[in-house]
């Protein structure tokens, strides 16, 4: 078994005429926490939303588990060990907390409702959230809605989970609870792959920090070379705006 | 005005009217339900990628939106029928002009509905491994549907009231069956009073069903 888990491979990537990711490589272990940086605009959310087939690529390859995501009968079973939690939640909002994490194991793996309704439970209970189970998502305070979102991805027992910005939409005070969830993820052994300017929580749980500036990788280390020696001027022009 | 007034009439018509109305709503109702499903089937294809079913289903909406529904009946009920052969009842004549039409201006609202719902709830479910059928059945069209309502009964009161024109090929509805009565006892304003009315109170009907539902899924 290939002890990288997802392996980018020379990505480009354009909207139309414009060049979005600049021959982008990113090798990502099993278990590992990698937390990509950089200013808005450097192609960070699209790096992760090439990885899920949500964008596809204008040339290189993505492998998920020994499956390329170019061939388009493997999208669906990639997808499948792929969990995604979004800036925005995405909940469904005409269904309760529970049927937004009991919808998709059902239908898209088989599992049987009573099963799914008590993993889904074990999740909210998890995340900290189990009282708002029968609710609807717009009753829910944004921090709780970005909780729910990582139990419905949890639901599908990813083997990775990505997370696009997962604190930007939320007032300062709902900022922890859902790191806090994240942290206890990492330190459970998931593989993650975190787009975030929360640099705290890259010090205490990554592996590697990976910054992106224009479309390019111009950085990868370890978090205490990224924070204590970066070698890049832009990383460091990055890392004095974002820590003051 | 030296015009008297005889609603006595009615007292031995009425039941002609209520024969044509009979008529009407069961001509509204099946046209309703089939604009339903070609105004679905259309908007789908109008938000397709594929080019062949755009380029139909721009078509088909530019043609049934641009058509009078008058001159529509009268080419499908007569014209068709010299050039082709094909001689439909008059019935079916008038639900296949009204479904057509109205599932034309439904595909527009389908459509306006659907883009209203963001992208990211198709995201999100690609996302976790629903299929583009699923994600359009289990997510994205229950959220436009609340969407839709709302324009939706408005389309149907106007489809209802638009039946009324099928009366030119002879279909013994409402109005048609008011005109023969009319033609009968020389009481004009007494027979089309009393249609204007019936069309007022069903329209008011059709008016405060769609309050409910929009109620009830405002609620949900």
């Amino acid at each position: 078994m290939d002890k990288n888990i997802v392996k980018v491979q020379k990505v480009n990537k354009y909207f139309s005429e414009i060049l979005v990711l600049n021959d982008v490589s990113l090798k990502i272990q099993r278990s590992n926490v990698v937390v990509i940086c950089g200013p808005s605009g450097c192609g960070k959310s699209t790096l992760l939303r090439c990885i899920n087939g949500l964008e596809g690529l204008s040339s290189g390859d993505i492998i998920i588990n020994d499956k390329s995501i170019l061939d388009k009968n493997n999208l669906r079973a990639i997808r499948l060990e792929l969990g995604m939690v979004f800036q925005q939640f995405n909940l469904f909002p005409h269904k309760t907390v529970l049927e937004n994490i009991i919808l998709s194991p059902i239908i898209n793996i088989g599992v049987n409702k009573d099963e799914a309704i008590v993993n889904g439970r074990k999740l909210l209970e998890r995340v900290g959230i189990l009282q708002k189970e029968n609710d609807f998502p717009s009753s829910l305070s944004g921090g709780q809605q970005q909780r729910v979102a990582i139990a419905r991805g949890l639901a599908m027992q990813p083997k990775i989970m990505m997370f696009d910005e997962p604190t930007s939409a939320l007032d300062p005070e709902m900022i922890k609870e859902v790191l806090d969830v994240m942290i206890e993820l990492a330190h459970d052994g998931m593989t993650m792959i975190v787009v975030t300017h929360e640099m705290g929580f890259a010090k205490e749980v990554a592996d590697k920090i990976v910054m992106m500036d224009e479309g390019k990788i111009i950085e990868e280390s370890e978090p205490n070379d990224f924070f204590g020696n970066p070698k890049n001027n832009r990383t460091k022009q990055f890392l004095s705006k974002i820590l003051n | 005005m030296d015009y008297t007034f005889h609603f006595g009439v009615l007292g031995t018509y009425w039941i002609w009217l209520a024969k044509g109305l009979w008529i009407t709503i069961y001509i509204s109702i099946i046209s309703m339900f089939l604009a339903l499903i070609i105004g679905l089937i259309i908007s789908i294809c109008r938000l397709s990628k594929i080019r062949f079913l755009v380029i139909f289903s721009q078509s088909y909406i530019e043609i049934f939106r641009g058509i009078p529904l008058f001159v529509f009946i009268i080419w499908l009920y007569y014209g068709l029928a010299m050039v082709s052969g094909i001689n439909f009842e008059p019935v079916t004549a008038g639900i296949i002009c009204l479904s057509m039409q109205h599932g034309g201006y439904l595909a527009e609202i389908y459509r306006a509905g659907i883009q209203a719902v963001s992208r990211g709830q198709w995201e999100a479910s690609f996302t976790l491994g629903f299929s583009i059928i699923n994600t359009f059945a289990r997510i994205i069209f229950p959220q436009a549907v609340k969407i839709i309502i709302p324009p939706t009964a408005n389309m149907f009161i106007g489809l209802f009231k638009d039946s009324a024109l099928v009366s030119i090929i002879g279909v013994n509805e409402l109005m048609r069956q008011s005109q023969i009565a009319t033609s009968l006892t020389f009481r004009p304003f007494e027979f089309y009073t009393v249609t204007a009315i019936i069309y007022i109170v069903l329209t008011l009907f059709l008016s405060q069903i769609a309050k409910l539902l929009e109620f009830k899924m405002s609620n949900k």
